[in-house]
């Protein structure tokens, strides 16, 4: 039988053991795990995000041809496409349907949440399910083509029948088409859940205190609601920016970018290049969405900080100095 | 002029009722602290002051001026919220200058205010720290600034102290003491700890249940408790209570129950005269049974009751002693004194002398006191 302090020794000679070799192989092993779970998403990542990506700007460089050799072009098409006067007016079209989407569909839900937290429950419910119907976008795209008949359309009758206006071109006008074309975003009242979700993790004691201290209701939600609201509302605008930006379907559907290209969108040009087979101006284009859509985006990032609470920026420090009154 | 009167209030929520016919007032420069445990309607009264609550009836006033159906914000009140409710998007200087901007106060007495307050909370190093930077004795500072910059009619304080540790407590009654002098305006502070209201208040309310059970100053509550759930909640450690009968023994008269039989004094005898016979509940604070050798009274058989030690804690004043009586079955109480107590008193018997002046006397049925009545 071992005695006491032998059968100490061992023990401690066994615990450092472990200690000195077995930690670092059990790390090894863990980043080996980490990897193979990463795996899968890293292959999918790779495949439809990094390798299409890649391939466009490579194919943009080149004449992209289906028969005969494929050469090299350098910034060719970037410059026939630069040159392309339908390019210009396509990102302005884009630019007109991004700001108008924006302010309807993306300001406008703010807003209606607001008021709605504001609500009676009850009402408030009500509200919601009339809001929040679960539609589908091709079948309702479809319904508003109907509804925005000249002739037949639901919208005709309104105006002429119940307002009492000369008939309205709607989507046969190039000045209101863009409107026409962002209204039914209106309906689909998406982002509207997820304000209010936020709305909802506000503290209560935040709006009793400034009650208390004679914040009425406008400045309880422009120093409370928005402030609080920021981080989501800062990622719904990044969403609703490169959604808008690639805007397609309902173009595609409603009016195939008319009339006379009033509302031919830099997505949908690049569809249309597709049908002529030039593949690598359509390539070229969207290698100049993306960096259009990637430069707002830093832009925006630098220039706001998603985090409310978070120290203050360089903007923000100035804005308190001078608001606040070093005197 | 300053006065704020709550009279006969009621709150109900559907069926529960939480505050139950309340009437206080705070005077000009008065801090009044209620307490009570949780859930007995303390902090729903302060709510009604602030105009958080709808009163469901009664009539709150501030001076002359009905008050019952103005919004908060139309009621000039200052409020510190249990857990601060400081803006965490606002700077520090932001949060505290924000009742200010409210009220459209000029830009300048407003920078002035602001500097003032937090030089006197020590966060003017603080201004353009956002919440998240801050400590929580720092948050909490924050809070009492915003109070300090407002002329407010009415100072609400929602258990401001819960959420700091020890240490800092004690500066921060400190604290909200300094915001209530230089204010000098009514006060109400709601608190379920006794020590702090005692520590804190020009008077004390206690609630239970949504009733107000007796307001006075700490030492009338601590001295002439009027019911016996004041007597047991004011005070620590809390008042002994024992089952006993009064007895009229001769001239004498006497409490007695299974473990002692205490004399008590001649003067209390036209109070309990009816009560001869009866079972009544005796309360000993902790403080009123000493060491025989050092009772500052006579010692005899008719003033001691006898106990074994079972826990001696020391205390900074002394020692707190954890004891049972010599009964079939014991009941633990209390005493504390004014010396160390050696620990090779531990499961000791030992004689302690009441102070049978100082005891209280309860009906056990209705719960009042039968010495100290309204």
């Amino acid at each position: 039988m071992a005695s006491e302090s032998e059968v100490r020794a061992v023990q401690e000679s066994v615990a450092v053991g472990r200690t000195a070799v077995a930690a670092p192989r059990l790390s090894g092993r863990r980043r080996l795990e980490s990897w193979l779970f990463l795996l899968p998403a890293v292959l999918f990542q790779l495949n439809w995000g990094w390798y299409p990506l890649l391939a466009a700007f490579a194919i943009s460089l080149t004449n992209a041809q289906f028969r005969g050799p494929v050469q090299f072009i350098g910034l060719d098409s970037y410059v026939r496409m630069w040159d392309d006067p339908l390019v210009a007016q396509a990102f302005k079209v884009t630019a007109i349907y991004a700001g108008l989407s924006i302010v309807l569909t993306f300001l406008v839900p703010i807003i209606v949440a607001i008021l709605l937290m504001e609500m009676p429950r009850r009402a408030m419910r009500w509200m919601m399910i009339l809001w929040f119907l679960p539609l589908s976008s091709i079948a309702s795209t479809m319904l508003f083509r109907y509804l925005y008949n000249a002739q037949y359309g639901l919208f005709e009758w309104v105006a002429t029948q119940v307002l009492h206006l000369p008939p309205q071109p709607f989507l046969n006008s190039s000045t209101q088409v863009n409107f026409w074309l962002v209204f039914p975003g209106l309906l689909f009242f998406g982002p509207g859940l997820i304000y209010m979700a936020t709305l909802q993790g506000i503290p209560q004691s935040y709006y009793e205190a400034a009650e208390v201290e004679g914040a009425g209701f406008w400045r309880k939600i422009w120093t409370i609601s928005l402030p609080r609201m920021r981080p989501i509302i800062s990622m719904m605008l990044i969403f609703a920016l490169i959604d808008s930006s690639q805007s397609f379907e309902q173009q595609q559907i409603m009016t195939g970018g008319g009339p006379g290209g009033a509302s031919r969108t830099v997505v949908l040009y690049l569809y249309d290049l597709l049908q002529y087979l030039r593949y690598n101006d359509a390539t070229a284009l969207g290698v100049y969405l993306f960096l259009v859509v990637m430069a707002l985006v830093v832009i925006y990032r630098v220039f706001f900080t998603d985090d409310p609470d978070a120290p203050q920026g360089r903007l923000g420090k100035l804005r308190s100095r001078h608001g606040g009154g070093e005197s | 002029m300053g006065r704020v009167t709550v009279e006969n209030l009621v709150k109900r929520f559907r069926e529960k009722v939480a505050v139950d016919d309340v009437s206080f007032e705070v005077n000009d420069g008065e801090f009044l602290v209620l307490v009570g445990p949780s859930g007995c309607g303390k902090t729903t009264t302060l709510r009604l002051l602030a105009g958080l609550e709808a009163a469901t009836e009664g009539e709150i006033r501030f001076g002359e001026r009905v008050v019952n159906r103005v919004r908060p914000r139309d009621r000039n009140v200052a409020m510190v919220f249990q857990d601060y409710a400081i803006f965490p998007h606002m700077t520090v200087y932001d949060n505290v200058a924000y009742g200010l901007r409210s009220r459209r106060t000029p830009r300048a007495l407003t920078h002035r205010r602001v500097m003032e307050a937090t030089r006197k909370f020590r966060i003017e190093h603080l201004l353009w720290r956002k919440p998240r930077q801050l400590s929580g004795g720092e948050r909490q500072r924050v809070a009492l600034s915003r109070a300090m910059v407002r002329d407010a009619e009415l100072y609400l304080y929602d258990e401001p102290l819960s959420n700091l540790d020890a240490q800092l407590r004690h500066q921060a009654r400190e604290d909200v003491l300094a915001l209530h002098e230089e204010k000098r305006r009514p006060s109400l502070y709601v608190t379920h700890d006794q020590s702090e209201a005692m520590a804190l208040g020009d008077r004390i309310a206690v609630m239970r249940d949504g009733r107000l059970e007796q307001i006075g100053t700490g030492h009338e509550l601590y001295e002439r408790p009027r019911n016996l759930f004041v007597a047991f909640f004011i005070g620590t450690p809390s008042m002994n209570l024992f089952d006993v009968e009064l007895r009229l023994e001769g001239e004498r008269l006497v409490a007695s129950s299974g473990a002692f039989r205490l004399r008590l004094p001649d003067e209390m005898r036209p109070v309990l005269a009816g009560h001869v016979g009866k079972r009544l509940r005796l309360g000993i604070r902790p403080e009123d049974l000493h060491v025989p050798r050092m009772a500052p009274f006579p010692v005899n058989q008719e003033n001691t009751l006898r106990g074994v030690v079972n826990v001696i804690e020391p205390t900074s004043a002394g020692s707190t002693t954890y004891l049972s009586t010599l009964e079939a079955e014991p009941r633990d109480f209390v005493a504390t004194f004014k010396v160390r107590m050696p620990s090779t008193y531990l499961d000791k018997e030992v004689p302690l002398a009441v102070n049978a002046r100082n005891v209280h006397l309860f009906d056990p049925e209705t719960e009042l006191s039968l010495l100290h009545g309204a």
